[in-house]
């Protein structure tokens, strides 16, 4: 009969800035006897921790040190372009968001001005939160309309 | 074929039946929760068993989607209208209520009307009409930190610019039966407080200067009552820490037990509770 082991090791780091470093990994074996787990167990620990332990050492790139508090504000950047001041995420959804609807990105980028003052490359957290809501007009209570970019014929590319 | 980690329901086989309890994230209401009772925790947020709703809690969310739709019409650079907020608020009451069996039609309408003259008592209020153009609306914040090894989220009903000039101000707007009592409820309100004031430090790179609950009551006069703190000191920042560090660990180690108190007395979960007989296990 099959005994099933899941086991998961798992790293946080702290590091400077609020910020923090995470890795971890999960691996599912089988042994056939009880008597077989302890020492399957204690296998599986020292293989998981030496493997999350060698490759967490590379913490990547990290915000930037000093007092000035917009340094707390992770930047994100791709070769090639400016940097995003909002967090991987709500980078991936902002662009998900363009792509899928066939939104001009000028018209969005005109909406985060209107809203914030700001660029969609310069929002904070905080703010691409709200332009996320608002460009999905998904707020509870909120009138019962999306933006008007995502109107017909309104800073909408091709045939959508 | 034997799972190690099984787990089990009221009324299951034996069989692994529920998610594990590991959060993907932590709220302060998650924190609250699970150190009022880690049991009440465990049946609403690991098992996931439905948490009826009342007529209180029907009006609440509607007086909210009422504010919030003012509020985002200035965010926008809209001059408000009235009716746009109090539709907003027909529109979320007539939704719960109509999702809601046990709601009598009187009830419903009595509390509806109570709810339009809420809404409008703060619409006139001075707080409404002197606070600033809002930085945030109703939004939605998910941050890591150093301190705790999930990310902690919330959902601040405002951020507005503090009056003078300098720093930012997180809003909860409340709905209460009676007269607050200042003392108990930010004594109560704490951990979200607090929460707050990480969340938009850590999403805006800003610093916030104060915090504050409007309390709406639920009188026939309403009463509109502005509680203002200021920033959370290091103190209660690292209280903040400890608190929400217990529930993570009680969580994770999955610590689910009865914790019997005045709050049984309005707790959804009794029946359920009442089957448990250790060890998270029901029978």
């Amino acid at each position: 009969m099959a005994i099933t082991i899941e086991a998961n090791y798992s790293k946080k780091l702290g590091l400077p800035e609020y910020s923090s470093h995470q890795y971890s990994v999960t691996v599912r074996t089988e042994v056939t006897d009880l008597a077989e787990i302890e020492a399957e167990s204690s296998r599986l620990y020292s293989l998981l921790q030496s493997s999350v332990d060698r490759e967490i050492r590379e913490a990547g790139w990290l915000p930037g040190r000093g007092n000035v508090p917009e340094s707390r504000v992770a930047v994100v950047a791709t070769p090639g372009e400016a940097a995003w001041r909002c967090s991987d995420r709500q980078r991936a959804l902002i662009v998900k968001i363009v792509e899928e609807n066939g939104l001009e990105r000028e018209a969005v980028n005109d909406l985060a001005v209107q809203r914030t003052g700001k660029g969609v490359r310069e929002l904070n957290r905080l703010e691409a939160s709200a332009l996320i809501d608002e460009l999905l007009g998904s707020r509870k209570g909120a009138p019962a309309k999306r933006h008007p970019a995502f109107a017909a014929g309104r800073g909408v590319r091709g045939s959508r | 074929m034997i799972t190690l980690n099984a787990r089990t329901l009221p009324g299951s086989n034996g069989t692994l039946s529920r998610p594990p309890a590991e959060p993907a994230h932590l709220s302060a209401s998650s924190i609250k929760d699970y150190l009022g009772c880690s049991l009440r925790y465990y049946f609403r947020k690991v098992v996931g068993l439905p948490d009826p709703g009342s007529i209180n809690l029907h009006l609440g969310s509607a007086v909210h989607a009422a504010l919030q739709a003012h509020f985002l019409s200035r965010w926008r650079g809209e001059e408000p209208v009235r009716e746009t907020s109090l539709g907003a608020f027909n529109e979320c009451f007539d939704a719960l209520v109509a999702g809601d069996a046990a709601v009598k039609p009187d009830d419903a309408a009595k509390k509806r009307d109570l709810g339009v003259l809420m809404v409008e008592t703060y619409l006139d209020s001075e707080h409404c009409r002197d606070a600033p153009v809002p930085v945030a609306v109703e939004v939605a914040l998910r941050e890591d930190f150093a301190r705790i090894t999930t990310p902690l989220v919330g959902q601040v009903d405002l951020v507005v610019p503090d009056q003078s000039g300098e720093g930012l101000v997180p809003v909860d707007f409340k709905t209460v039966a009676n007269q607050p009592d200042l003392h108990m409820e930010g004594f109560l309100h704490e951990a979200q407080l607090v929460l707050y004031q990480l969340l938009v430090e850590s999403a805006t790179g800003g610093r916030v200067s104060g915090r504050e609950i409007v309390f709406i009551t639920k009188h026939k006069v309403p009463r509109i009552v502005v509680h203002r703190v200021p920033r959370a000191s290091d103190e209660a920042i690292e209280r903040f820490w400890q608190m929400a560090g217990a529930a993570l660990d009680g969580i994770r180690e999955e610590r689910f037990y009865p914790q019997p108190g005045t709050a049984c007395a309005w707790c959804a979960f009794k029946e359920s509770c009442s089957r448990w007989t250790g060890e998270g296990v029901m029978r």
